[in-house]
């Protein structure tokens, strides 16, 4: 969990002196404790009031969630997304009967789901896997910026990310 | 222990309900081969449990898991149970929007089997009926 605050947690003053501004959570008591304390060198980051020393006894509700998501903790839910809209399509497509008397002579003309995922994987799969991983990534690490929740930064990238690949899929096939 | 369990069941509808319905779906939107029209009534019975199951979950889980969240005073999953609830409405809008496209109802159908139709053979009149052709 981190402390530092952003740089809009300072206020100029007309003689051009920056003040650190003390967040509306943070109580009065915390304030004055904070600024009675002698700082040491590198005590204090950059801009904020509060020594790194303070948050380790002080009330750590009041500390402020971070404003981002972790990279990696979207990328896993974005898997997640990934593994189980593949596995609902095989498993729905696992439990259709055919029917028995098909004519089979063709080739690729009798394959069962598995089969023919497989052989999409071989033929078209890597483009498109490429495309999906590079888009979720790219994404991932736009919203994690924006959006304080994994779960919510991963399953908007899934939707992004298969959003993109689809149009770029249909692009190709008109052209 | 209560954060996992909220976690557990948060994961359970944000992926499990997704699954559900893209199993139903497929199977509803196939047209499987069916010898007779016991398979088929089975194959559409499974196909509503596994649709109507998604549709069932995906109202009680979000609204379990507000609740539980609310009760155990967990900030972090109150507030995303409480954005589930937001996911759920898109959920439902999506699958009826799959409903007026199709033009059979989602659930409640059963797929056309090939069990042959017995042929009429023979004629019987009765009282009041119709007439047997040929006279």
């Amino acid at each position: 969990m981190s402390y530092a605050p952003t740089h809009s947690a300072r206020e100029v003053d007309g003689s051009g002196a920056a003040h650190p501004r003390v967040r509306s959570r943070d109580k009065a008591g915390d304030v004055g404790l904070a600024l009675t304390v002698a700082p040491r060198q590198g005590e204090y980051e950059p801009g904020y009031v509060r020594s790194r020393s303070c948050g380790k006894f002080l009330d750590m509700d009041d500390v402020d969630a971070p404003r981002r998501a972790s990279f990696w903790l979207s990328l896993l839910v974005a898997l997640g997304w990934y593994v189980t809209i593949i596995a609902a399509v095989l498993v729905g497509g696992s439990g259709l009967p055919a029917a028995p008397d098909r004519d089979c002579s063709a080739v690729f003309s009798c394959q069962t789901l598995q089969e023919e995922f497989g052989l999409m994987v071989i033929f078209f799969g890597g483009p498109i896997l490429a495309g999906l991983l590079f888009s979720t990534l790219v994404v991932t690490g736009l919203l994690a910026r924006r959006v304080p929740s994994p779960i919510l930064t991963g399953t908007l990238s899934t939707l992004g990310s298969v959003v993109v690949v689809a149009a770029g899929v249909v692009w190709q096939g008109v052209r | 222990m209560k954060r996992v369990g909220l976690g557990m069941l948060f994961f359970a509808w944000l992926y499990g309900v997704p699954f559900l319905l893209i199993v139903g779906l497929i199977r509803r939107t196939s047209s499987p081969y069916m010898a007779n029209h016991a398979a088929a009534q089975a194959f559409g019975t499974t196909t509503d449990t596994i649709l109507t199951a998604a549709l069932v979950l995906n109202l009680a889980l979000p609204v379990a898991g507000v609740l539980l969240a609310r009760l155990v005073r967990d900030r972090y999953w109150t507030r995303h149970f409480i954005g589930s609830l937001v996911g759920m409405v898109l959920i439902y809008i999506a699958v009826s929007i799959a409903a007026s496209a199709a033009t059979a109802p989602l659930i409640g159908w059963t797929p056309t089997d090939q069990e042959t139709k017995p042929r009429v053979t023979q004629c019987i009149p009765i009282s009041g009926g119709h007439g047997c052709p040929g006279g």
